[in-house]
């Protein structure tokens, strides 16, 4: 057999642990670090080396690859650091804040012939594949892609503070309406030639300090052959399920689909209702799988670093659309 | 209690045929007679009623008449409800009030002038589930509203025969935006109490190409306190689609997240001679409620809720965006 890629975690909230029980169950891989802040939690598995900081996690650990899950702020230096240390990097998204830093990450990918894989996981998440499989196929002359509407509706993320801090996670647009906004591109396969925007920040309490987020955000993003409306919001009250739509209208027909479709299994107790969407392997699992095998098999990876800054060029637009109020061209801010 | 006597002007708007359906159920309210200027459908109408004129100022005259349901093209609106009122008919106008502000103006002009009615239709603002929302809403539940997330999607109309005129801008104003814009638009000012700030929207022709019309756009609509609201008019629904289209909303308040579906009170129906389910509505009937109250406010010599006044805000909302999207600029008000 040949031998395991061994991988170190950095980060290990919410996405780090997720990606872990992925990594775990899989055969080509070994586990053999992971950095966090929280070195007193339980979740902390025993069998593995435990670092406090991620820079010395990639000094000192014997990894092939380092899946970077931290705060979004973190992305470009640890990135930047991993692929001088010669790791291939999986970086969730979205890949940084602005265009710049994604562009000095990928560049540090190239330079050092590392892999380079952005956790857009929406390119693998079963229902979202298979509509993009069903356009890509002309299903049922289902013809051209013509008009998309992407909802994505959830609380305030309550795990951690740096969410709410829009210079750290670049508040709703970059963070949570950013996985529409690929999607779109994506299906389109294609830029848009320009976008408008509006945000929308609403007052919380952070650490109790009345804050303003942006956190109502929909974009519009005008292709040659279409459109495509991508709203995404944190104002969801605490009791309000986690929502995800879409739409998509081609030439003939339309396909609705989303969260709502994607819970076969509902339980019910005195005190909460809960939805359980298992997959053979879902969307996590199977983005996790691909990066391993780009790697396995030396080939480029399902999604690059030129797709994790195209996503970012779309935002950055879209921001300077919100603020001067009119459409922007995406070649003003590439 | 005394009869209201109805005359019809045109069926060339699908909602008269509903409207009229409505008004047959009504206690003491009679269609006395129907107007109709369009060749193409008096084949489909000659069954409705007895008295068929062939033009609206016939209608107009008919003394025995009180009101005159005005469901014309958009772009008659204007003559026919004024001619209506200046020969002592109350009116009730389909939406779009007009095709531009200035007609509407005249139309208002001519209500206050001659002291007649001139009566907006709005049945979103009758449905049972629209009045929840509104109550709830007044009863301040919701905390200060933030955005309102709207769909009023539809198929277009067919462009032939008595339905042609909806995709024809000269006799509609305008495609998907002009005909979807203006339900949300007056739900906005009911629901809110706010007024419009500046509107942005986008208009396009994705599914029609042959037709110099727009089918289909986003509109993004700010309100003076601090509410913001899209919309997505289009008329992006296959042929086969279940129904119609849809209304539906998304509404985040600093209190209360709701979400709306004015038509999910349906069935979907399966069966071997259709090529598609089909949705089966079992929701209230709000034309009828709408028509009960509008005969009702009449009979009492009072106004219902939505007057002219209520068509011409929720006009200029549609105006705006096309002028947004004409010019490509968020347009101030």
């Amino acid at each position: 057999m040949a031998d395991k890629i061994k991988v170190g975690l950095l980060g290990f909230g919410f996405m780090g642990k997720t990606h872990y029980n992925n990594l775990a169950q899989n055969d080509n891989v070994e586990i053999i670090s992971i950095s966090t802040k929280e070195l007193d939690d339980d979740a902390l598995p025993k069998d593995v080396e435990i670092y406090e900081d991620a820079k010395e996690l990639l000094n000192k650990s014997n990894i092939d690859a380092a899946i970077i899950s931290l705060p979004t702020f973190l992305h470009k230096e640890i990135a930047i650091y991993a692929a001088e240390k010669k790791k291939h990097v999986f970086v969730e998204k979205p890949m940084a804040l602005n265009l710049s830093d994604c562009r000095e990450i990928e560049n540090s990918a190239i330079q050092n012939d590392v892999k380079l894989f952005v956790g857009h996981v929406l390119r693998f998440w079963p229902s979202y594949m298979q509509a993009k499989h069903f356009i890509d196929n002309n299903v049922d002359n289902f013809g051209k892609t013509k008009m998309m509407r992407l909802l994505r509706y959830s609380n305030l993320p309550g795990w951690a503070q740096w969410f709410t801090d829009s210079d750290k996670s670049g508040g709703v647009l970059f963070d949570l309406s950013i996985h529409d906004i690929d999607y779109a591109i994506w299906v389109f396969g294609e830029m848009p030639k320009e976008v408008f925007c509006q945000i929308q920040k609403v007052e919380v309490n952070n650490a109790k300090k009345i804050v303003q987020v942006p956190a109502i955000t929909g974009t519009t993003l005008v292709f040659r052959q279409g459109i495509a409306y991508c709203e995404a919001s944190w104002a969801a009250k605490d009791a309000f399920p986690f929502t995800a739509k879409a739409e998509i209208v081609g030439e003939t027909g339309i396909m609705q689909f989303g969260s709502k479709s994607e819970t076969p299994i509902k339980v019910y107790s005195n005190l909460q209702a809960e939805g359980m969407d298992p997959y053979l392997s879902d969307g996590y699992n199977n983005e996790m799988t691909s990066f391993i095998d780009s790697i396995l098999k030396n080939k480029p990876t399902a999604i690059s670093g030129a797709d994790g800054k195209n996503a970012i060029a779309i935002c950055e637009a879209a921001r300077l659309s919100a603020l001067k109020h009119r459409v922007v061209k995406l070649k003003e801010v590439l | 209690m005394k009869k209201i006597k109805i005359g019809i002007a045109s069926f060339a708007h699908i909602h008269a045929y509903s409207y009229y359906d409505c008004i047959k159920k009504l206690p003491d309210v009679d269609v006395v007679a129907i107007a109709e200027e369009n060749e193409y459908s008096k084949e489909q109408i000659s069954n409705l009623s007895d008295l068929i004129y062939s033009d609206y100022e016939k209608l107009a005259v008919n003394s025995e008449i009180d009101v005159i349901l005005v469901t014309t093209e958009n772009k008659y609106h204007k003559k026919t409800a004024i001619l209506a009122m200046e020969n002592g008919k109350d009116v009730i106008v389909e939406k779009p009030i007009a095709t531009s502000l200035e007609d509407a103006d005249s139309m208002i002009k001519t209500a206050e002038k001659t002291g007649q009615k001139l009566i907006q239709c709005y049945p979103c603002r009758y449905h049972p589930t629209a009045i929840s929302i509104k109550n709830e809403i007044d009863k301040g539940i919701f905390g200060e509203l933030l955005s309102i997330s709207a769909t009023n999607h539809g198929q277009m109309p067919e462009h032939k025969g008595a339905t042609k005129w909806f995709s024809q801008k000269e006799l509609s104003g305008g495609g998907a935006l002009m005909d979807h814009i203006t339900h949300v638009a007056d739900l906005n000012f009911w629901f809110s109490g706010q007024s419009i700030e500046s509107v942005f929207a986008l208009k396009f022709n994705l599914f029609h190409p042959t037709l110099d019309i727009d089918d289909a756009g986003m509109v993004y609509l700010n309100y003076d306190q601090g509410l913001h609201s899209t919309l997505d008019p289009s008329w992006s629904r296959p042929k086969n689609y279940e129904t119609w289209g849809d209304l539906t909303m998304t509404i985040f308040g600093t209190e209360r997240t709701l979400t709306f579906d004015m038509f999910a009170q349906s069935a979907r129906v399966h069966s071997d001679k259709q090529s598609h389910p089909i949705l089966i509505n079992y929701g209230s009937n709000m034309d009828y409620i709408m028509l009960n109250d509008f005969i009702d406010c009449i009979r009492k010599d009072q106004m219902p809720m939505l007057s002219g006044k209520d068509g011409r805000k929720a006009l200029e909302v549609a105006l705006l965006a096309y002028k947004s999207a004409e010019t490509g600029k968020l347009i101030k008000t």
